[in-house]
């Protein structure tokens, strides 16, 4: 169920009728936004929906037992160690056989066939069971929380279920943590206003990046990189540009879509995307984009694994291992941790190279304007590069693409160059609004002389450009 | 230029007032861009099917007495030249042929309407290609008749439409943001001057209502063909609406006295050749003369017209050459079937 399809507005409206029905009464409006959920995520494959209950209900009973276990004496401390292991060891398991099991076969047969040695890989025919990554991430961060003493264990399993299957973030994220959604599982919520004003923009402005902007750019990028030895010079830029644009607005369309639909239930989501296109460097991009998996892997990887604590070369090793993770993260497959590696030389080389690698305020007069306009367009262009990686199917496709984009143009490159500008003009002009502003709603907050029209070009251009046939949301797959 | 270092959300408490101002508002601005969606699409469309509709419902209101009526869809279009059909038959031809979607429904509303200004034609002759007689109702296709739907109900073939089909006549009336979405994308496009923006075709349509085509494109054919194949695999037969809409031509030339002749369109020689076709063209055939049995002014041509690919611009579409051999082939027909005693 695509948040872009018929079926999802009229799920969404007979659900939410019913959620409004309840209103205050905390427990039943739980039991039917859980029972949505659920019917949510097995409109997909119901098949799945048992994975789901296992890492719910294993979670459940870990962090549980984790929360009731003293850890004042030795065994104690082992037990709640063994119960943490056990559930990342779960979690972890249910995600590399549904995920990496075919990708670390094949990697091994590859591995043997180069020593000499002959291996025929086991493969598993499943299929991947959709935003896997997400729940299963979610679930750890919650026990982690638990074993770290910095949450309470919850005590009531419909509560918990919906926190790790909570519909509108459940296939493609945010990728909550159990501090900041979990408590608002556990109190009555308020449906204010404020909230539904700022919910119904997050979906005018989500469905129209996803649906006008991503969609009609993936077209150009699909076109491209499916066929790129057609392609040469600016061309291959521009296909890297429109990339550039379509995952972002695919993936921050589909979180800003996640929290309009939960404001307008009483529900505060994290906000993953904070204008990555104005980063000044690789530290400030991750501080921007994907945040709710940045910070999921600064918290629950590299600062366990020391951080910037033990000396350069630990720091540098600890970047590299956390981003060689977060692009397998995304997909298994050789592009994505060829994408980690590379964001992760970025950061290492920052740090190695940046004088002051505290983030100042850009405008602050620390850097001249100039500078700082140019940190964003090199921070731009370093993550365009990582892009095109990250696309690419083929090492043969990433070392074309390098090795033929120039500045040349062709005779469809102008109406490219057109077409691409013609959906991200729009893109870039609100958020050069909200930069300005620093504000993520400016728009919602206007005044109604410029709030209305623009959320009325929003509409149309959504009924007019909007792609409505379209494929699924990127993030699905991770 | 911003201080802080990352942007927030800031979400202040509003009153209700401030959501209904913005759902007016966007509801509002989304039905005055629908309004200017008409009327523009009604006067500019960069639609080439749609486009073609209303240039010959125009053309029909101008037309005059004539001696040949030519109706049907878009291979008649082209494949029809009055011109050349007037010299072999005598008299004035035009050609009023549209597109396919709207079925020998609108044959029947032209040819009504066509009584009604100048009183009943000389003849008519009707030029389908084979695919369109099984064709059922279309209501977005037929939305785009400039008629509205009192005008084109008048015989209550509409009143057979199911609610759905119903409401997709209104909404392809009346809301082109939903239904005519790509045509506005283009004008949006061609307005901020989109170098790709194709506009309409500067087609060469004469004052007769033919349309010339000047280029075979045999790649077409091929494609198209290999399509055709598999629906020639089903059996075709006549569907309701062209049931319906040849009854309502039949009793109006029964009415005024007036010949109407049936012909097939062109089509690829491969495809004609191909035993499916045939047996097919000959159900339709037989169910075409049972439609209109009992009204000896109606002749349906038994006969249909393979064209190589040098004169094809896809499977039943032909070049300006394969027009002039066209038209002079349904002359023939239609000579040879008077001359047998029609």
């Amino acid at each position: 169920m695509l948040f872009n399809s018929l079926t999802f507005i009229v799920f969404f409206i007979v659900v939410y009728a019913i959620y409004l029905f309840l209103y205050r009464h905390k427990k039943p409006q739980n039991i039917i936004l859980l029972v949505a959920s659920y019917v949510f995520y097995g409109y997909w494959d119901y098949k799945y929906l048992g994975l789901i209950w296992l890492v719910t209900l294993v979670s459940f009973y870990c962090a549980l037992h984790i929360g009731r276990v003293t850890d004042r004496s030795q065994e104690g401390k082992r037990k709640r160690k063994l119960l943490l292991a056990a559930n990342v060891v779960f979690s972890l398991g249910v995600l590399c056989v549904f995920k990496y099991f075919n990708f670390f076969m094949d990697g091994a047969a590859d591995l043997f066939n180069l020593l000499g040695l002959k291996m025929n890989p086991v493969t598993l025919n499943l299929l991947l069971p959709v935003g896997i990554s997400f729940f299963t991430f979610q679930s750890i961060g919650y026990v982690v929380d638990v074993y770290k003493k910095r949450l309470e264990p919850c005590e009531d399993l419909i509560d918990f279920a919906l926190f790790v299957a909570f519909f509108p973030q459940l296939v493609a994220g945010p990728i909550e943590r159990a501090k900041n959604l979990l408590p608002q599982m556990q109190r009555p919520r308020s449906i204010t206003m404020g909230g539904i004003n700022a919910g119904l923009y997050l979906l005018l402005w989500g469905y129209f990046k996803k649906m006008v902007i991503a969609d009609n750019l993936g077209l150009l990028s699909d076109q491209i990189f499916n066929n790129y030895g057609e392609y040469s010079g600016l061309d291959l830029v521009l296909g890297g540009l429109a990339f550039t644009f379509q995952i972002y607005c695919d993936f921050s369309g589909y979180s800003d879509v996640a929290r309009g639909l939960s404001k307008l239930m009483g529900f505060e989501l994290m906000i993953n995307f904070k204008l990555p296109f104005f980063a000044i460097n690789p530290t400030d991009f991750w501080r921007r984009w994907h945040i709710s998996l940045s910070t999921w892997l600064r918290d629950y990887l590299y600062i366990p694994l020391g951080g910037n604590r033990k000396g350069s070369l630990n720091t540098y090793r600890n970047l590299m291992i956390t981003m060689l993770l977060g692009g397998l993260w995304h997909g298994a497959a050789w592009n994505f941790v060829l994408w980690g590696a590379y964001h992760g030389i970025l950061l290492a080389l920052y740090r190695r190279f940046e004088r002051r690698p505290a983030i100042a305020a850009p405008w602050s007069g620390e850097y001249s304007r100039l500078v700082t306009c140019l940190k964003m367009a090199a921070m731009f262009f370093f993550a365009l590069v990582g892009w095109v990686i990250f696309r690419s199917g083929s090492a043969h496709q990433i070392m074309y693409m390098f090795s033929n984009a120039s500045l040349l143009a062709s005779d469809g490159t102008a109406a490219l160059a057109w077409e691409i500008a013609f959906y991200a003009v729009p893109l870039l002009a609100v958020q050069v609004a909200q930069y300005v502003s620093q504000d993520l709603n400016v728009i919602c907050n206007s005044s109604p002389i410029i709030r209305i029209p623009v959320y009325g070009l929003l509409f149309v251009g959504i009924a007019v450009f909007g792609v409505r046939e379209s494929p699924e949301f990127i993030y699905f797959q991770f | 230029m911003p201080k802080t270092y990352l942007p927030e959300e800031i979400c202040p408490e509003v009153p209700l007032r401030t959501v209904f101002a913005n759902v007016s508002g966007v509801m509002i601005i989304t039905f005055l861009f629908n309004l200017f969606a008409v009327w523009y699409l009604d006067n500019n469309t960069p639609n080439r099917g749609n486009y073609l509709i209303r240039y010959k419902w125009e053309l029909l209101k101008s037309a005059g007495e004539v001696d040949w009526l030519v109706l049907g869809d878009s291979n008649g279009n082209q494949g029809l030249e009055p011109r050349i059909f007037s010299g072999r038959m005598g008299g004035k031809a035009i050609n009023l042929c549209t597109v396919g979607t709207l079925t020998a429904f609108n044959d029947a509303l032209m040819l009504e309407r066509y009584v009604e200004l100048y009183g009943p034609p000389g003849n008519i002759l009707l030029v389908h290609a084979y695919d369109v007689w099984p064709r059922e109702a279309n209501a977005l296709a037929l939305a785009e008749i400039p008629l509205d739907w009192r005008e084109i109900n008048r015989k209550g073939i509409l009143e057979k439409f199911t609610a759905k089909q119903k409401t997709l006549f209104f909404l392809g009336k009346r809301a082109p943001l939903l239904y005519e979405r790509s045509a506005m994308a283009e004008v949006f496009q061609g307005f901020l001057g989109y170098p790709g923006f194709p506009g309409i075709k500067p087609w060469i349509l004469s004052e007769d209502g033919f349309m010339l085509e000047l280029d075979a494109m045999p790649e077409n054919v091929e494609r198209d063909y290999a399509g055709h194949l598999l629906k020639i695999e089903k059996e075709l037969s006549l569907s309701s609406i062209n049931l319906q809409s040849l009854k309502i031509i039949s009793q109006i030339s029964d009415e005024h006295k007036f010949k109407v002749y049936i012909a097939n369109g062109p089509v690829y020689e491969k495809l004609n050749d191909d035993a499916n076709f045939q047996g097919n063209m000959k159900r339709i055939e037989a169910e075409l003369k049972s439609a209109v049995a009992g009204n000896e002014r109606v002749i349906i041509l038994e006969k249909t017209f393979p064209f190589p690919l040098e004169q094809l611009q896809n499977l039943d579409h032909v070049t300006a050459d394969g027009a002039v051999a066209y038209t002079n082939e349904v002359a023939d027909a239609i000579l040879e079937a008077n001359n047998n005693g029609n």
